[in-house]
């Protein structure tokens, strides 16, 4: 008896110790991921290449159903969308007309101007398949990596505005820091005032304009757009609106509505700006001149 | 002694690892692209919720071994700071295994209570560990969000916990 009460102490105190070590070992990742998050997201896009088809093929009947319903509503809409698309295709067919002449007098411009175009853009559209987004973290896993032609520091968007851009890439899947994310730092503009600042993600809906100068006029409504400064967006990408000005802090309402992204697309606009680290990089900082991402896939605009 | 036949054995083996495997399953449930706003968080608060749950019921089924798993793969797939969910979740464990016997037979609520306590602790660390890695102060509403869905999704999910544990789990 006495040796099997010795034999559950023993093994009492074995798992304690282990659990011990275990905790330890939890303490040893936070600091290596730390410093070395090369390390960790190489682990991390591994587990995305994984999981990112199996959770695709998991939704695929969750979006049907989700779509069908849509579908039903859709139905009853649908005729005065008629109306509305008929009446906005007569006014768009006029706008074609007035961009052709413009179109074609830029061109005639250009010649005398002995313009050097940009270089050319190419994208990749990927479909949304988790979010990872949590208290701490804005993010999103996309189906689409290096083997479609997707890059680290590509900017996502979607036809209301810039979502975000690549942080990590595996093979089949990529991950998009959006940029409510804390870490996200994004050069933007006031079209109106032209009062140039940096959009702060909080983890929150509203990110926050920082670095603006004291005698700035932006006020609420103001469209913000990115700057183009720092190399990483281009200039123009359509980002919020301010919609608070109180004490000092300037929130934006960003024009993508994260909640309801299915698709995005990734654009490589051959910027000479890079990424420096994975996260906590502040775009604005210099960047050093390097080579921009390729990309062997994609439409050109 | 008779040898279980294998089709005992399979049947063994994945009652055994119903906790582990319904937790990452909850998990990828919640981090699935459902279009709905604000349900970020809900991965994170379900993780902890069933870890919890789990090693009060079913020490044995919910081993460290077990809650390492989770947090890692938790920790790969939300992009949190790395080792800060395995941390907490171990903590939870923890406290969780060292409270089971006292709270063995005790009414609902005070587990609610109690359940209450770690998830605010839990929370609190995270929270403040997120910060100390970021190196500034992470909005603590957020924090206080996550407290409060782990604190109303706790009495449905262990509900539902407690019923497929009277059918599918061995009394412990």
């Amino acid at each position: 008896m006495g040796s099997i009460g010795a034999a559950a102490a023993s093994r009492s105190w074995t798992h304690r110790f282990t659990f011990v070590l275990l905790v330890a070992f939890a303490f040893g990742l936070m600091l290596i991921g730390k410093p070395d998050s090369v390390l960790v997201s190489r682990v991390r896009m591994m587990m995305m290449d994984i999981t990112a088809p199996v959770i695709n093929a998991v939704s695929r009947p969750i979006d049907a159903a989700r779509e069908t319903a849509s579908d039903v509503r859709d139905y009853f809409a649908l005729k005065a969308e008629n109306e509305a698309l008929k009446r906005q295709n007569d006014t768009l067919l006029e706008w074609q007309r007035v961009a052709r002449e413009l179109q074609a007098e830029n061109a005639s411009l250009r010649d005398l101007l002995n313009f050097q175009p940009g270089p050319k853009v190419s994208f990749v559209t990927a479909s949304v398949v988790a979010d990872t987004s949590s208290s701490f973290v804005r993010s999103l896993i996309v189906l689409g990596g290096t083997r479609a032609g997707v890059a680290k520091g590509q900017a996502a968007v979607t036809g209301s505005g810039l979502a975000g851009r690549v942080l990590e890439v595996g093979e089949r899947s990529a991950r998009i820091l959006l940029i409510t994310d804390i870490n996200a730092r994004v050069p933007v503009v006031a079209e109106r005032s032209r009062d140039q600042a940096v959009l702060a993600g909080r983890n929150s809906d509203l990110p926050e304009l920082l670095y603006l100068s004291r005698d700035s006029d932006v006020k609420i409504g103001d469209r913000m757009v990115t700057s183009g400064q720092g190399g990483v967006f281009p200039a123009g990408l359509p980002v919020g609106e301010v919609v608070s000005v109180t004490g000092g802090h300037i929130l934006v309402q960003p024009f993508v509505d994260f909640s309801r992204l299915e698709n995005i697309r990734l654009i490589d606009y051959s910027l000479p700006g890079i990424l420096l680290n994975d996260l906590g990089v502040d775009t604005t900082k210099a960047l050093s001149p390097a080579k921009a991402g390729t990309i062997t896939s994609g439409a050109s605009e | 002694m008779i040898r279980p036949s294998l089709g005992q054995q399979a049947d063994i083996a994945w009652r055994a690892a119903l906790p582990v495997g319904l937790t990452l399953l909850l998990m990828f449930a919640a981090l699935l692209s459902w279009h709905l706003p604000r349900l970020g968080t809900i991965a994170s608060a379900l993780v902890l919720i069933s870890v919890f749950f789990w090693t009060l019921h079913q020490p044995g089924l919910m081993s460290m071994w077990g809650v390492l798993s989770i947090g890692l793969i938790h920790d790969l797939m939300t992009l949190a700071p790395f080792g800060v969910g395995l941390l907490v979740l171990l903590i939870v464990h923890g406290i969780a295994l060292w409270q089971r016997k006292a709270l063995n037979g005790m009414p609902f609520l005070l587990i609610w209570g109690l359940f209450g306590v770690v998830a605010a602790g839990a929370t609190l660390l995270t929270w403040l560990l997120v910060s100390f890695l970021q190196e500034m102060l992470v909005n603590p509403a957020q924090a206080f969000n996550l407290f409060l869905l782990e604190l109303v999704c706790y009495p449905p999910l262990a509900y539902v916990f407690a019923w497929i544990e009277r059918r599918l789990l061995p009394t412990d």
